[in-house]
């Protein structure tokens, strides 16, 4: 074997390990469930529920929330949304973990999957799995 | 893929070592590191890069206008006060409906800041795994990606759709780079 030949065989290893790798964890936060979280504005007339990252799965507004306003409507819908995101951003930090370990949760932040903790600060202890 | 970047090959009527080529049309050391360096510094920007993407849609009579990251995540939204005359069952939906082709669009958009480092090969099965196959341009060419060689070739539509990002710009390490293009919002609980 050539080092041409050489470098591409440890090249196909290095690329056929990173994909059983990122299969692996993959198939291991699938089985985590869905990685999604739902929240309701205060008022309790708006509620959303994301999937991780955010993207809106679902908006329920209720009767109530059209005769307050544009402005109101708008705000309970960004609020009910960015918690809901903190939740389901949670929830895939955890499966991150479940899957890759101690540094799952940082490879989680680091995909954007990243909230703010004062969000969820009436609910379970946001880092309770390490 | 589009971008603003300079042509690797040499032009007609130009000296190939000015350029930064050897007269057989092969890059010189020199190049190749400045090539390196600047994928580097791309690579190191991309999560800054992709998290200032933002993508956007609005509906026909333009009352509704909304927001997203790339990621999907809501960022703002806009309505108009006509529209709390409707069903309010409507208008989640047509929310819905509004958020995910805002999130088409900033996919979009961020693989126009991920094709200057990971290469247009790469970026196109992504868009097609994104289902955003409609973005590429059949007849353009598909430059594959070459360590240490910038290959500013273009496959997918130049214009950006919608929203606005800045330069492209993270650690990435290899075995997270598949993980890295995850479709989170795959995790559906009805699947």
């Amino acid at each position: 074997m050539n080092s041409a030949e050489f470098s591409r065989a440890a090249r196909y290893q290095r690329e056929q390990r990173a994909y059983e790798h990122s299969e692996r964890v993959k198939e291991s936060v699938a089985g985590f469930g869905p990685l999604t979280g739902s929240a309701s504005s205060a008022d309790g007339t708006v509620t959303v529920e994301v999937a991780a990252g955010g993207l809106l799965r679902g908006v329920r507004i209720s009767p109530q929330a059209l005769t307050r306003g544009a402005p109101a409507l708008r705000a309970n819908i960004l609020t009910a949304a960015n918690r809901a995101t903190a939740r389901a951003n949670h929830r895939a930090q955890q499966a991150f973990a479940k899957a890759m370990g101690e540094p799952g949760a940082d490879t989680a932040q680091r995909l954007g999957l990243d909230y703010d903790p004062a969000l969820l600060e009436d609910e379970e202890p946001p880092r309770s799995w390490r | 893929m589009t971008g603003p970047m300079e042509p690797t090959g040499p032009r007609p009527g130009m000296r190939p070592d000015a350029m930064g080529y050897l007269p057989n049309g092969r890059p010189t050391t020199e190049r190749l590191v400045q090539d390196a360096e600047e994928r580097l510094e791309r690579a190191e920007k991309l999560p800054e890069a992709l998290a200032s993407i933002r993508g956007w849609a609005v509906n026909e009579p333009e009352t509704i206008t909304v927001t997203v990251n790339n990621l999907g995540e809501l960022v703002d939204i806009d309505i108009a006060e006509i529209v709390l005359t409707a069903d309010p069952t409507a208008i989640g939906e047509q929310i819905v409906r509004l958020a995910a082709e805002a999130h088409r669009a900033a996919q979009a958009e961020g693989l126009g800041v991920l094709a200057p480092v990971v290469g247009d090969a790469q970026v196109l099965e992504l868009a097609r795994e994104a289902g955003l196959t409609e973005r590429v341009e059949p007849d353009a060419p598909v430059v594959p990606h070459e360590d240490g060689i910038l290959t500013p070739g273009s496959a997918l539509e130049p214009e950006p759709v919608h929203g606005d990002t800045s330069a492209p710009g993270g650690d990435w390490q290899d075995d997270e780079a598949d993980i890295s293009q995850f479709d989170f919002s795959r995790f559906r609980s009805d699947r």
